[in-house]
């Protein structure tokens, strides 16, 4: 009798702390619905990705370090150490959260090394509340890697 | 001995209960497109952006063209930037869209060619204002 009530209480525990798992694992989808994890690649085999071709249709992950602090239209996401990735939204048809930052990102995409235009990084320096100084210092453009249309994003 | 099957079969159950209950939660991934307050004058442009689709459809149909967006909202919908009518460009900007839209419903000329050039007067704004959604601005051209 004792074993029986043992083991219940055993399994009743095992329930609850796979609960607790899950709870954190609560994710959240932008854009496409559809969007899943499957063949996620990290940033280091993305960019050994475009030195091989000049854009790819991929799914990468990487931690935000900026997001527009206006609308949430833009973001970059951590591709190594010292390399990121400016990822713009398709038909501006979903944004991100302003505090977002920090966050792991799955982005869904074309990626490609694109030239940003000084208007843009101007545009974007505005975004990020940067002071006059910091925009008019811009005065070439950027090489970066882009996805300039992403269809859709898991944020964990 | 009926008595412990009863609560062994009671505990198995529950435990099942919650770990079902777990599996939904893990499957849960809720879909936000738009997380961040929007300011009236976002919220107007996406407006207009739907209103103008409809009227791109219409147009390429034949059909007479029909806005319901108030244009006037342009000059005082509150922007995400509270400064973006200080120097007047915005407000010489909307002005001139607002006239080609005036352009559009009143020519008896090509409305096609009106059309594209409203959308370009969006462009042009947005170029000044705000680039991020010329993109799907250029979208709206007929080709």
């Amino acid at each position: 009798m004792k074993r029986i009530v043992l083991l219940s209480v055993v399994l009743f525990a095992i329930s609850c702390t796979n609960s607790q798992k899950t709870e954190e694992g609560v994710s959240q989808k932008y854009g496409d619905q559809n969007i899943t994890e499957e063949g996620v690649i990290t940033g280091e085999e993305l960019m050994a990705l475009l030195e091989k071709k000049d854009s790819a249709q991929v799914k990468v992950a990487g931690k935000i370090n900026a997001v527009c602090q206006k609308k949430g239209c833009w973001m970059y996401i951590d591709l190594d150490e010292s390399n990121e990735m400016l990822v713009r939204f398709m038909d501006y048809g979903f944004f991100m959260p302003l505090d977002a930052s920090g966050s792991t990102a799955i982005v869904e995409g074309i990626a490609k090394v694109d030239t940003l235009s000084v208007a843009w990084l101007k545009h974007q320096l505005e975004d990020a509340n940067a002071s006059q100084e910091e925009i008019d210092a811009v005065t070439e453009p950027e090489i970066s890697y882009s996805i300039e249309e992403a269809t859709g994003v898991i944020l964990k | 001995m009926r008595l412990s099957l009863k609560i062994l079969g009671g505990c198995i159950i529950s435990s099942s209960f919650f770990a079902c209950h777990d599996k939904v939660k893990e499957e849960k991934c809720e879909v936000i497109n738009f997380p961040n307050k929007d300011s009236e004058l976002a919220l107007l442009m996406r407006e207009l952006s739907e209103d103008t689709e409809n009227v791109k459809s219409q147009i390429q149909k034949g059909e007479t063209p029909v806005f319901f967006t108030k244009f006037e909202r342009l000059h005082t919908a509150i922007p995400t930037d509270t400064d973006v009518r200080e120097d007047g460009k915005y407000t010489a900007f909307a002005d001139v869209f607002i006239k080609s839209v005036e352009n559009l419903l009143l020519t008896k000329g090509d409305k096609v060619n009106a059309y594209n050039f409203m959308v370009k007067k969006c462009v042009d704004c947005h170029n000044y204002v705000c680039p991020g959604p010329i993109k799907r601005i250029r979208k709206l051209h007929i080709k």
